[in-house]
């Protein structure tokens, strides 16, 4: 009796070494500003739970880099429950549907962190990365 | 020769005289040897094919463990909204025991507002979550503070979840494995001092211990131990059936030896300590140390001390004569037996054994630990598994499932539905008046509760999902929406008519919709139409704009079904589920996303590898400009039209939104809306469907108003959008007003919509509804 579900939606392989790819060139350049996954966590800006979910995006971040997606999304997961209207959550989201290959739904997240509020330089991230 | 012939001759002649001498003298030995013989054949013919049997089914031995299934579990970070109640309650429900100081995991310490908690660690689906012990300090309904055991802030503290429920087989047998290694200190000890002292001594069967059992039993004047050893008990279970009969005596007795041939003494105990049966919960079979700890105590069985311990090896020997809920006393009795033998056999000092036996049973109630506390949210989980697993996977792999389900929204919800239905059917008939609710987070989609029934835990007909009701005026957000969506012809000032109108219904007739007042308004603003939910302006609008239009609108809000091309449908003739209702709501609550409702949020195997995630999607259906203006509407339905009961529960200044429905007779009360976090959709009516005498606002308002206070929620914020303006307006005059005028509103528009020509400080609303008459809107409350 064997399972044959995954994780759905599991990444494309091309997908992520591009975006591996982007966050080793960003890490060598030191900038954050030409690079799709941020390499260092994430600053929050106006969540209520700065520690909480602060800490979550961290570690979801770390799982993304060491390209343990699924416990990725379980970490962002929490990270939205506690926040559910975070602008910050939802565009590291979008970066874990781009690594999982899930285009359309990367444009979609990445609007909804949009129409949340974001401050400047996240939304200079979000739209960057939906290319506008 | 001759003699010789004579000889035989003479012998010959004799020969029938003698032979009845010689017949006499029975071959016995040859044939004893000969039956011996075929005997020992047959019986070892038999023990080859019961070794046979016993081989294959022992050690292809795989137990059916049914899919558990559990609880969003309780997370716990500064700002957190819960209170100690709350806390207190979840805990105990998840068999956390008070202590006074904090020692070992699964206790917890009350000092005031502070709570010492020791968590268990536990493996979840993101990865695995240590044992911790932290202090957790409340202020104002939150967590104010959360420190670790060094003393450091703690960003979270995730507890193991409380497990709701198991999708089981046909046998309805629910276990937990455990591992030897695994048992608290006595148990084993104490099992073999009960059940078979010689257990690592004997071939299967012990003579001794039949003798020793009598022994025992003959001084303390009833049965206190058995003969038959744990390898006799174990076959019986797997292999042969309860009846009492000596040829089944006769298989036991040769397959023990047979099983311990090929087992070892701890694998024999560790598949003994997994299958035996310890309880009954209806159809539900408790089988197992582990499932029986959770059964009981709602603790695992690791953390089980001394006296529960002693309680549950008390139990084997009659699970439901010495039933510890139905018959305290005998288990009480039985479980002291058992500490008075552990202190014979030298295994535990006697002063522990009276210490325990000072203790109470500790079992906690059946309600706490039912395997099906939430019976209507398992079903919608059911419904979700079977898309994606087989049956049998479901009941036998030891799947786990992790769920959106909040136990304290959830039990929140069941309250309201119950204690407002008790209200309004002060005298229940044999049927009496029924109730649902669906509650999600409005962000996430999350399903965070569900309420089939007005009972809570009544596992039958469960309405939330099953039950089709006309959803009357709850789809007149879908036809405004639709209208506000075309900024060049409408706004939420836009005059519509409320006046009666005739429309061919598709079938030959005509359709000619009436006001619940019978009164028809004239012109009014649009968003005034939405919050007294005039009939004849909604159905008006809606075919101004087209019904295919609002067909398509309802759909993108999420409506699955396909609902008739009729007029009618505008205003809700169509029938649609409390959950499907949910679905509309959810869109409009997260401001213009549809996604999908979740239930599960993944699911792992028995070695706690995740099989599916159940990941967030989300799809922008309607642009935020109309939404926003839709979603001011739906306030204005809470502050001014015909949700405004809901302040009699929840803090006047909290925003909401939402929208009441009333069918034909009053035969449905249904309310749906929302808050910042959460969407709750609320039904009251009949089974059979007879009228109930209540609106949605004076029935199923109340319910959601109810939960909605419960809940501690947030107020409803405007969206973010740079193409909506806000404007004061006299709305009456549909022109521009000033902020100090009475009667002016801020309100928003679409940018290049907004009124043009200052229209003044004149005119007050006028108050034409005399159905929402203050007569009436205090008589609706009684």
């Amino acid at each position: 009796m064997v399972l044959i579900r995954r994780f759905k939606g599991r990444g494309q392989r091309s997908s992520l070494q591009r975006l591996l790819l982007l966050v080793l060139v960003g890490t060598v350049a030191g900038c954050s500003t030409s690079v799709l996954m941020p390499t260092s966590p994430p600053a929050l800006s106006s969540s209520q739970h700065h520690d909480a979910v602060g800490t979550l995006l961290s570690e979801a971040h770390q799982a993304m880099v060491e390209r343990r997606l699924g416990d990725a999304e379980g970490l962002l997961n929490r990270a939205m429950r506690i926040n559910p209207t975070s602008p910050e959550v939802y565009y590291q989201i979008a970066l874990l549907r781009q690594a999982q290959g899930r285009t359309t739904q990367v444009r979609q997240l990445a609007e909804r962190a949009l129409s949340l509020g974001p401050n400047a330089a996240l939304t200079r991230d979000i739209k960057r990365l939906i290319g506008r | 020769m001759k003699k010789k012939s004579t000889t035989k001759k003479g012998s010959v002649a004799r020969r029938p005289a003698n032979r009845k001498q010689q017949r006499d003298p029975v071959p016995w030995k040859a044939i004893v040897l000969k039956v011996g013989l075929t005997l020992m054949v047959l019986v070892g013919a038999y023990a080859v094919y019961l070794d046979a049997a016993v081989i294959k089914q022992f050690e292809g031995k795989k137990w059916a463990i049914p899919a558990k299934v559990f609880a969003r579990p309780v997370e716990l970070y500064v700002g957190k909204k819960i209170t100690i109640p709350d806390l207190l309650a979840q805990l105990q429900r998840q068999g956390y025991q008070p202590v006074e100081k904090v020692s070992r995991p699964g206790t917890f310490a009350r000092n005031r507002n502070r709570l010492e908690v020791y968590s268990r660690g536990f493996h979840f689906p993101d990865g695995s979550e240590p044992t911790r012990r932290a202090t957790v300090e409340f202020r104002n309904g939150e967590v104010a503070r959360l420190t670790g055991q060094d003393g450091r802030t703690l960003p979270l503290l995730r507890l193991d979840p409380q497990p709701i429920g198991g999708i089981f087989p046909a046998s309805y047998e629910d276990r937990l494995l455990i591992r030897l290694n695994q048992t608290p200190r006595y148990l084993i000890p104490a099992l073999l001092a009960i059940e078979d002292q010689d257990f690592y001594g004997h071939f299967g069967l012990s003579p001794l211990s039949i003798a020793r059992a009598a022994l025992v039993n003959l001084k303390a004047g009833e049965v206190v131990q058995g003969g038959s050893t744990i390898t006799q008990q174990l076959v019986k279970n797997l292999f042969l059936t309860n009846e009492r009969s000596l040829a089944r005596k006769v298989k036991e007795a040769i397959m023990a030896p047979l099983l311990e041939l090929h087992a070892s003494k701890d694998e024999i105990l560790e598949t003994y300590l997994n299958e035996v049966y310890l309880g009954q919960q209806g159809r539900r079979a408790i089988h197992g140390f582990a499932m029986a700890s959770q059964f009981y105590f709602a603790q695992p069985l690791q953390e089980l001390d001394l006296a529960r311990t002693a309680l549950l090896v008390a139990i084997v020997k009659g699970p439901s004569y010495y039933d510890p809920r139905r018959h305290p006393q005998r288990a009480l009795a039985r479980r002291n037996l058992v500490l008075d033998v552990l202190v014979e056999q030298a295994i535990i000092p006697a002063a522990e054994a009276s210490r325990s036996k000072n203790l109470p049973l500790g079992v906690v109630s059946r309600e706490m630990v039912s395997s099906n506390d939430f019976p209507a949210y398992i079903d919608v989980v059911r419904a979700q598994l079977r898309n994606d697993y087989n049956e049998k996977d479901l009941t036998s792999e030891g799947l786990r499932i992790f769920t959106n389900l909040d136990p304290m929204i959830q039990r929140k919800a069941q309250k309201s539905v119950t204690d407002i239905l008790k209200q309004l059917d002060s005298q229940p008939q044999d049927s009496p008046l029924q109730g649902a609710m669906v509650v999600s987070s409005a962000q996430t989609g999350d399903l965070l509760a569900v309420v089939g029934d007005r009972n809570p835990g009544y596992a039958g007909f469960n309405r939330a999902t099953e039950a089709r009701r006309p959803v009357g005026s709850l789809i007149k957000p879908a036809i405004y929406l639709t209208a506000l969506e075309r900024p060049d012809r409408y706004t939420l000032t836009t005059h519509i008519n409320d006046q009666p109108l005739k429309i061919s219904d598709g079938r030959g007739g005509y359709w000619q919709p009436q006001n619940y007042s019978r009164k028809s308004h004239g012109k009014v603003p649009l968003y005034q139409a939405l919050a007294k939910s005039y009939n004849q302006a909604a159905a008006g609008t809606g075919m101004a704009v087209g019904l295919v239009s609002v067909l398509d609108t309802l759909k993108r809000l999420g409506i699955e079904q396909t609902l008739p091309l009729y007029p009618s449908v505008l205003l809700g003739s169509s029938s649609m589920s409390p959950v499907e209702i949910t679905n509309m709501y959810q869109t409009i609550a997260s401001g213009g996303y549809q996604m999908p409702l979740r239930a599960i949020d993944a699911v792992v195997d028995s070695q706690g590898k995740p099989l599916t995630r159940y990941s967030l999607s989300v799809e922008r259906v309607v642009q935020p400009g109309p939404m926003e203006l839709l979603r001011t509407g739906l306030g204005l339905v809470m502050t001014e039209g015909t949700g405004r009961g809901a302040y009699q529960y929840v803090k006047p200044g909290i925003a909401l939104g939402g929208k009441s429905g009333t069918t034909n007779d009053l035969r449905d009360s249904w309310f749906a809306g929302y808050s910042n976090d959460l969407v709750a959709v609320s039904w009251v009516g009949y089974d059979d469907n007879r009228p109930t005498r209540l609106t949605g606002s004076s029935g199923a308002l109340k319910v959601w108003g109810h939960f909605m206070a419960s809940a501690q929620v947030q107020p409803v914020t405007a969206l973010n959008d740079s193409n909506v303006s806000r404007k004061w307006v006299n709305p009456q005059a549909d022109g521009l007003s000033r902020r100090d005028c009475e009667g002016a509103r801020l309100l928003p528009y679409i940018k290049g919509s907004e009124p043009r020509v200052y229209r003044g400080c004149k005119r007050l609303e006028k108050v034409v509804d005399d159905t929402d008459g203050v007569i009436k809107r205090f008589l609706e409350w009684f």
